[in-house]
């Protein structure tokens, strides 16, 4: 149980609401700018630049950095004594104060010294930090006293107790505004050159101060000196660091939560349009919030922070009102980098933030300000990025500057910013088509116009073209074979799904792919071996050279896998399959007596449709392998289709007619015949008795129930035909807060009447004597199907 | 029983006045405290002590206080003294007020004796047992000339009226799901002049100066209702409600005395029981 599922506990309380909105921050000082003084920043230990002390030595691109580069050093010390040090060139220490940082880690935790000195070390500041298996930034500072002498330095040093060997990156050193005897970091910039170059500033911000108090207010709309905005990393550890600035709110009908912090009782409400997921179209709706925020009419300082490091602040002191200038401000708020977080909690004595439960992590779309003054910031959830086109629309104009031999690894083009760029992480692959061959790009030179690439990709052959030959970007899903040129394989539809999210500009860890690729692996698995193209399981191939929302691809996806796709209150993208609950996945059991809100539980059967849009089927029909030319927008359009059937549900004793819902898929390859046959006998399986739905209103103490877990409803409104309660497996599919602190839940019937087959782990005890979740796995039954003395039926195959 | 005292002059927001500290956290910023926001704060770099906020009222600007008020502080969760200087050097040495106890974290109200018009003030935070465990804040620091009623207000106001709303779903069978609790802020109405009246020569100097140089800006001030009684001598931080209005009511038919009833609410939420 965590601290908020104790408060959910109490029998009373008073809830509250915490808001983050977070906006882009420039990390410069105005006005400015402060040498960073180390050279080779990512090169650490290189020859001449750094000095070594003892046996001490070091590995240059040993290991991955936190930016993602493969630039960090390791530093060996083999000895107590041993240690690597900088040198600077022009960071005069007598009577100036300097911040100097470094990333470090070990593999395995462990200590290790940083000192701060003058060039004699007669001035010595030594901290004995500690590392752990993952980066960390280390910042320290000194202020050094009239007599220090020559230049400032920071080494890496190895006493008793501390570590043998550590990797380390990014060295920073910068001197303090004002000299001040502080901490006072600025983001990480790298210093490539070995020589002075007092073009790399720790702060750049060449405007110049008026001195008439109209400065900027740290924003981009305000900057005056755009070019050298101060964007942070966004690896670094801290919100100013990533060149972020957070704002607090809270319920203005309510206590303050934190008195000690300041958050602003603003918020005067938030309303939810609820995430759903809508099983029958395949598309999950995404979760968006209203936030109503009350007006202030006494704004104050908008830099104390920035003002209390000796930063320039604009001077405009209480004019205007909070939002009224917020919204001039930070009118960049729609940026993704931007963000609004909605937290619940309680209060109470010794309550603090880390007990308030995240509900959502939103990207401002819009923001509407009222005839008072107060703002309604709209807000959606990340699977809005899902709307972006993909792949770029490349200008007729942007063509080969260069004819291109066969064997040329780079390539001159007219624009190279119109190509998107490759990602550090290789998430996907951009790749390019020119004639007939298709090429992976690994660079993009947007100063030179270069495109780095790999010729012959994708089952094409490296040829010549001429100058002033035409360039598309297209997307492949798929598989390359270890020698490329090679007829590509499939790629696993989660695969796939994955990959798109990051197309759309998600970052990894804003996807649940542990646990997608886990359902991959037990619902949906597949193999590709490169070297023999031998394949396994299900497996989607596709070229995509039209530009189409990836949502739509994403949807395309959805129906033939029955994949449900949601944000998690976390804001972590994540998904299931349809399948049965493993005998592992616990089922939250929601009750009449227990959690549903008395006269709140209503069923829907949702049988009412049509053709296109059915509730309940009674035959489903998947075509596949798209002819050459065709749009794919009906069944015509396709080579291949296969058509599952249930004829009893017809029939006049039935229901009497028939329901048909057709996929048309372009993923499916053209010779695979069982996965059309599995998704069309699952989506049967699925929809034969309908998508009932099921609304319920639930105390906020069930605030534990999230979207897309799975639920055992047992409830007096569920009943067999004798009158018997019956429980009914559902899985969540929306939830939304009530106006008045509830939870209201929509949850669908996931019609798995039968029990299926898990292989159960060792050690559990006959059918007779197992408990009710043991029996959730598979047991043998007799020859009529049937288990347990007490014969009941037994189980099927998924 | 002693007679109700409004507090709502504060030199720290006079032209001229300048605002400072011993030392301010990263965004909390000593100018915070003169803003009658009690969410927005000054909280100090260090938890040595003493820790202080400085006012220099520049040199034509010495006032006269008898008053001081803190909202939203952790003086007593910190086991911090407050203690008042005033003087016409810097930094100042006089104490105007001695070293003492505060009793709310919510609402500290204090009077001390008035010394005389003096340029530089000092509210200092300091422990018998340093160092503090905790950084000393504030949200809202005033010092001013307090206003003394001259009578008794009307029945009008309950102190000890709370209003909670509360959300207590049940279950079918009956069973009581769980409360959420929503505070809300205490209103009431302080009735000046009662029956008899205020006398017109009050009205139309100090009364009439507070009603709109603050009432009437719906900015929060500080209500003590009686110091002679534990009970009623807590510190309200009030203001009045939007809506809310002051209609100077003449008495008998002249306007030799008036009845003013003032409409109020809690300025800061208290936590709901």
């Amino acid at each position: 149980m965590t601290a908020y599922d104790d408060q959910l506990a109490e029998y009373a309380r008073t809830p509250q609401s915490l808001v983050k909105i977070g906006v882009r921050y420039c990390a410069n000082f105005y006005a400015q700018t402060f040498d960073q003084e180390f050279n080779l920043t990512d090169q650490i230990g290189t020859p001449v630049y750094f000095g070594l002390g003892g046996t001490a030595n070091f590995v240059l691109n040993a290991v991955a950095a936190p930016d993602g580069t493969v630039t960090a050093s390791q530093i060996l010390l083999p000895a107590n004594g041993d240690f690597l040090r900088t040198g600077t060139e022009d960071g005069v220490a007598a009577s100036h104060a300097f911040t100097d940082s470094i990333w470090l880690y070990a593999a395995a935790p462990g200590t290790v010294t940083l000192d701060m000195t003058d060039s004699t070390a007669s001035e010595i500041t030594s901290v004995v930090v500690s590392i752990t298996t993952g980066w960390q930034r280390f910042i320290m500072h000194r202020l050094y006293t009239a007599g220090a002498t020559g230049a400032h330095r920071m080494r890496v040093r190895r006493q008793a107790g501390d570590l043998a060997a550590v990797y380390a990156w990014g060295i920073n050193g910068s001197r303090n505004p004002g000299d001040q005897d502080a901490d006072l970091p600025f983001p990480y910039i790298r210093r490539a050159l070995a020589v002075i170059d007092n073009t790399v500033r720790a702060s750049r911000c060449q405007a110049v101060d008026a001195v008439d108090g109209a400065r900027c207010y740290y924003s981009f709309p305000t900057c005056q000196d755009p070019a050298n905005f101060n964007a942070g990393n966004t690896y670094e550890a801290t919100l100013d660091l990533q060149g972020l600035r957070e704002y607090k709110f809270c319920d203005t009908n309510g206590p303050l939560p934190f008195p000690d912090q300041e958050v602003r009782p603003y918020i005067r409400s938030t309303t939810w349009a609820a995430q759903k997921i809508d099983a029958q179209k395949s598309v999950t709706h995404s979760d968006r919030a209203e936030i109503v925020l009350n007006d202030d009419a006494r704004p104050g300082l908008w830099d104390p922070a920035k003002s209390l490091l000796g930063a320039k602040v604009n001077t405009a002191l209480e004019q205007g009102t909070f939002w009224r200038r917020w919204i001039a401000i930070f009118r960049n708020y729609p940026n993704p980098a931007c963000y609004a977080h909605i937290y619940r909690g309680f209060i109470g004595g010794g309550v603090t933030e880390s007990l308030y439960a995240q509900r959502g992590d939103y990207l401002m779309t819009d923001a509407r300000l009222g005839a008072d003054g107060a703002l309604t910031l709209v807000c959606a959830d990340r699977l809005k990025l899902l709307s972006l086109k993909a792949p770029p629309k490349i200008s007729l104009s942007n063509v080969l500057t260069v004819a291109a031999a066969g064997g040329d690894a780079t390539i001159a083009v007219a624009s190279a910013s119109e190509f998107s760029a490759p990602p550090t992480d290789g998430s996907f692959i951009v790749t390019i088509q020119i004639d007939a061959e298709k090429m992976n790009v690994t660079g993009r030179d947007v100063t030179g116009n270069i495109l780095t690439v790999q010729r012959g990709r994708w089952g094409t052959t490296a040829a010549a073209h001429s100058k002033n030959a035409a360039i598309i970007e297209i997307m492949e899903f798929g598989t390359e074979m270890a020698t490329p040129s090679l007829v590509p394989l499939g790629k696993n539809p989660i695969d796939i799904a994955i990959e798109i999210h990051r197309r759309a500009g998600l970052t990894a860890a804003q996807i649940n792919s542990a646990q997608l690729l886990d359902e991959r692996d037990t619902w949906l698995p597949s193999t590709v071996d490169t070297t023999t193209g031998a394949t396994s399981g299900t497996l989607f191939r596709r070229t995509v050279t039209d530009q189409t929302d990836l949502e739509t691809l994403i949807t395309e996806i959805r129906e033939v896998t029955i994949l449900f796709l949601w944000t998690g209150e976390d804001g972590i993208i994540s998904g299931r399959l349809f399948a049965p609950a493993r005998p592992t996945v616990t089922l939250t059991e929601i009750t009449d007596d227990a959690d549903i809100v008395a006269d709140s539980l209503e069923i829907d059967d949702q049988d009412e449709g049509d053709t296109t849009n059915t509730g309940r089927v009674t035959r489903v029909l998947v075509a596949w392998d798209l002819i050459a030319g065709k749009t794919g927008d009906q069944v015509a359009d396709y080579n291949k289709g296969v058509a599952v059937i249930e004829p009893s549900l017809e029939a006049t004793e039935g229901y009497g007619q028939q329901r048909l819902m057709t996929i048309l898929s372009k993923w499916i390859q053209p010779g695979d015949s069982a996965t059309p046959a599995s998704a069309g006998q699952h989506l049967m399986d699925r929809f034969r008795l309908g998508a009932r739905l099921y609304k319920m209103t639930l105390e906020r103490r069930r605030d534990d129930v999230k979207i897309g877990d799975f639920v055992l409803l047992t409830s007096s409104s569920v009943q067999l035909g004798t009158g018997a309660t019956q429980s009914r497996q559902l899985q969540v599919v929306s939830k939304e807060p009530t106006e008045d602190g509830l939870i209201r839940l929509e949850c669908l019937d996931t019609n798995i009447f039968k029990r299926y087959f898990f292989w159960a782990p060792d050690g559990l005890p006959d059918y007779d004597a197992a408990t009710t979740d043991q029996q959730r796995y598979g047991y043998w039954s007799d020859d009529q199907g049937l288990v347990g003395t007490a014969k009941v039926a037994g189980y099927s195959w998924w | 029983m002693a007679l109700p005292v409004i507090a709502w002059r504060t030199i720290l927001r006079n032209a001229g006045a300048v605002v400072s500290a011993s030392g301010t956290a990263s965004e909390y910023a000593a100018s915070n405290v003169k803003d009658f926001r009690s969410f927005t704060l000054w909280k100090a770099a260090a938890v040595t002590s003493p820790q202080y906020i400085d006012v220099d009222l520049g040199v034509s600007g010495a006032v006269d206080a008898d008053c001081l008020v803190v909202v939203n502080s952790n003086s007593v969760a910190n086991a911090s003294n407050l203690k008042v200087y005033a003087d016409t050097v810097t930094p100042p040495t006089n104490v105007v007020q001695a070293s003492y106890a505060p009793t709310s974290d919510a609402v500290e109200f204090k009077t001390f004796t008035a010394p005389g018009a003096k340029r530089y003030w000092r509210i200092e935070f300091n422990t018998g047992s340093p160092p503090f465990a905790a950084a000393p804040y504030a949200g809202v620091v005033m010092l001013g000339l307090k206003m003394s009623m001259p009578e008794y207000i009307g029945p009008d106001i309950d102190p000890f009226l709370y209003d909670v709303e509360a959300v207590t779903p049940r279950t079918v069978g009956g069973h009581a799901l769980g409360v959420l609790l929503r505070g809300v802020p205490r209103r009431g109405s302080l009735r000046f002049g009662a029956d008899a009246g205020l006398a017109r020569s009050f009205l139309t100097s100090d009364f009439n100066g507070f009603l709109t140089g603050r009432y009437l800006r719906h900015e929060p001030w500080c209500f003590q209702l009686d110091s002679g009684d534990s009970d009623f001598s807590p510190a309200r931080w009030l203001r009045r409600p939007v809506g809310g209005a002051a209609p100077r009511q003449p008495v008998g038919g002249t306007y030799a005395r008036f009845m003013v009833p003032l409409p109020v609410e809690e300025a800061m939420m208290e936590a709901a029981l």
